[in-house]
């Protein structure tokens, strides 16, 4: 979708007209639930995660600057909202249990990222998302920048820091992967 | 390199799997949307301009604000804790996600999950009417429980919007509803005791209606060596219900003398009915119908079997089926004939159709007739040259012979009628549905799908045998290779030409197969489960 048809729609949306809302809503379904799941390790979880963040943005697309991207913006309230269902006391109590019980595509694969699953979890949320979405969804440095509204220096420092941080889970990952 | 293997690592520890997100979610966020309380647009961005000290006042003020909300609330709380307070258990568990079961694991048999009609009136909102399946009417069966549900979100969640307890003979089978999903009409067979339940607020308030009070059922007698072991045995004919909308509704009831049908007429979903006319079945459509005994002992079909089409007060149109057909008199027809009214059925006209070409002039049977608007219509015929009902699949029916459907389409309300247009062959199809004048859906039997969009100029296959997890059929659509208990459902329908909802199979292994209700935002390419609202609970 070019820029302009993106802000055209951004208008229309802003207006009220709800098909014009759904235009935007659709690429961002993938790389939302993807990011959502990422977060969250829950199907359904990422699902309603999505629909709240939708819910959230329309209420509030008045707020997005006249010019501005929809996309990273949106993707932003998603990681806002993942951080907020983790906050929760519930999804803490519920989801270790569920943690066992989530479908996986591929078992051994599944396995085999175990360690460095647990260890990107185990990240602060402000790098979590910076690694997520440059790794896992390959948006640039700029557009994870324009999604945690940072600059791109700060960006490449939280990559660089969880970087550090996953090298021993890596190295556990990418050696199970070799057999 | 440090960062593409972590790429892939991390594209690979973090694969949610195939099928995410799910297909629908969508459709169900905008339908979320919609609701009543979200409803409206984006909130106008306001920044209030106030100084810190106006601030730092706010918040003093917004602190001695909570205090006294929490003092208050925490005495209310104890007052309503130690006050006792009935107790209603939740009445219905609703399963939350994926493709769930109509109770058919967790339940006896007997209280089995029966799913008799759904509906669904936009991409996201319909209704699907359960109940628990009787098997036979008997003196001694229990009462059923009948639960109309409600989704919003194409079937992510279900809430019960009606609930009644019927007597195990009586039945609820039809849902008719709006298509704002304000006004619904649930309904049951044509017979004396149907009673009919309307609701014009969703589903708040319902309240209980009653088929005419001239509307009984006439009863015919019916003898012969071959029937019911030779004993002479009254037994009813219902009269045909017509529903256009929740409120608009049509009842044709034979009289007793069977040489008249009394046409009542209702516009408030049946609050009050109005005795339209009295037809004489002779006159209007030349059709005999005593109930005489014949030169053999037994006796002629006394029934007025045909379709009625209502539009509004003035628009109306009835084509009769099967053998009757063929008005009194005359030689095996060459011709369908088709009555047409434009006074709301005081008067009706004959509409001559010739029999398609390559058809059997013996026995063709007029399956559908369905106008989408004033002029537009279509009128479905099966050739079926033997002795089974009309549409039975051939290896019960005990004949092998290909059964032929043609459609014939009016733009002028049924005055003209296209060349009959030929569904495509070797096909048995469980139905055909008619979205409008050029989209239509034939559901074959052996599984798939077929549409098209050109007024059945051209058809497709759009979806294969096992779309919906029914058991692969052997040569699936050629004659006498069905299996005679063969599951099919036609419970299925589309809002529009891309979406949807079908409840293809029902469970013949109450261990692993049950009820699915399945979606289609693609015009039938692919079909997704939903979840299906589970009866159990008290």
């Amino acid at each position: 979708m070019g820029e302009q048809a993106e802000q055209l729609l951004i208008d229309r949306a802003k207006h009220g007209d709800r098909a014009a809302y759904e235009r935007l809503l659709a690429p961002t379904v993938l790389p939302a639930t993807r990011l959502a799941w990422a977060m969250l390790q829950d199907r359904s979880e990422a699902e309603d995660v999505f629909q709240e963040a939708a819910l959230r943005a329309w209420r509030r697309l008045a707020n997005l600057r006249a010019g501005s991207r929809f996309q990273p913006w949106f993707i932003g309230i998603v990681a806002n909202q993942c951080r907020e269902v983790r906050r929760g006391r519930w999804w803490r109590l519920v989801r270790v249990a569920d943690a066992f019980t989530t479908a996986a595509p591929d078992e051994s694969a599944w396995l085999e990222g175990e360690d460095l699953r647990r260890a990107v979890l185990a990240l602060p949320h402000d790098q979590r998302v910076a690694i997520l979405l440059h790794f896992h969804l390959d948006m640039s440095v700029t557009a994870v920048s324009a999604v945690l509204g940072i600059s791109p220096a700060g960006v490449r420092t939280r990559i660089k820091r969880a970087v550090r941080r996953l090298r021993p889970a890596l190295q556990v990952s990418e050696a199970r992967a070799n057999g | 390199m440090a960062e593409e293997t972590l790429r892939r690592n991390l594209m690979r520890a973090f694969d949610p799997g195939p099928e995410f997100p799910n297909p629908l979610l969508l459709s169900r966020t905008m339908a979320a949307l919609s609701a009543p309380d979200i409803a409206g647009s984006p909130r106008r961005s306001f920044r209030l301009a106030l100084g810190r000290r106006t601030l730092g006042s706010m918040a003093v003020v917004t602190l001695i604000a909570v205090l006294v909300v929490s003092a208050g609330a925490f005495i209310a709380i104890n007052l309503s804790i130690h006050r006792s307070i009935p107790v209603h258990p939740a009445p219905f568990k609703v399963r939350a996600q994926g493709a769930a079961v109509c109770n058919f694991r967790s339940s006896p048999a007997a209280q089995s999950c029966e799913i008799s009609d759904a509906v669904f009136v936009s991409p996201s909102v319909g209704f699907v009417l359960e109940g628990t399946a009787v098997a036979v009417c008997s003196a001694t069966c229990p009462s059923q429980t009948v639960v109309v549900f409600r989704t919003r979100d194409a079937g992510l969640h279900w809430e019960p919007v009606y609930t009644t307890k019927l007597d195990c003979c009586q039945q609820l089978s039809r849902l008719v509803a709006s298509a704002d999903g304000k006004q619904i009409l649930v309904l049951g067979p044509a017979t004396s005791t149907s009673t009919l339940a309307f609701s014009s607020d969703g589903g708040a308030t319902w309240e209980s209606r009653r088929l005419p009070s001239g509307a009984r059922a006439a009863s015919q007698t019916a003898c012969g060596p071959a029937y019911k072991g030779g004993k002479c045995i009254a037994e009813p004919l219902a009269p045909q219900i017509v529903f256009l909308d929740p409120r608009h509704g049509w009842v044709v009831s034979q009289e007793q003398s069977f040489g008249v049908a009394d046409l009542f007429r209702t516009s408030d979903g049946g609050a009050n009915w109005t005795l339209v006319t009295k037809i004489d079945i002779n006159k209007e459509f030349g059709l005999s119908l005593n109930n005489d005994p014949m030169a053999d002992g037994t006796r002629a079909d006394p029934t007025l079997r045909g379709q009625f089409v209502f539009r509004g007060t003035s628009l109306a149109w009835f084509v009769p089926f099967g053998p009757s057909l063929i008005p009194s008199g005359s030689a095996p027809a060459d011709s369908l004939t088709l009555f047409r009214s434009t006074d709301g059925g005081l008067n009706w006209t004959s509409e001559k159709i010739a029999v398609p070409t390559g058809a059997s002039a013996a026995d063709p049977g007029v399956l559908t007739l369905k106008f989408f608007n004033d002029q537009q219509g279509i009128l479905e015929v099966v050739d079926n040259p033997r002795t089974g009902p009309p549409g039975c699949v051939p290896a019960t029916c005990g004949g092998t012979i290909v059964e032929r459907r043609f459609v014939y389409a009016t733009s002028d309300g049924g005055v003209s009628w296209s060349s009959a247009i030929a569904i495509p062959q070797p096909t048995y199809y469980a139905s055909l549905r008619y979205i409008d004048a050029d989209h239509w859906v034939g559901w074959p039997y052996g599984g798939g799908w077929m549409s098209t969009s050109d007024a059945g100029r051209h058809w497709k296959v759009v979806a294969g045998v096992g779309q919906f997890g029914e058991p692969p059929v052997a040569g699936a659509g050629l004659p006498g290779q069905l299996p005679a208990d063969y599951p099919l459902r036609s419970i299925y329908g589309f809002v529009d030409a891309s979406h949807g909802w079908a409840l293809p199979y029902q469970a013949t292994d109450p261990n692993v197969r049950g009820l699915a209700l399945f979606f289609t935002t693609d015009g039938g390419l692919n079909w997704h489960p939903a979840s299906l609202p589970e009866l159990g609970g008290s």
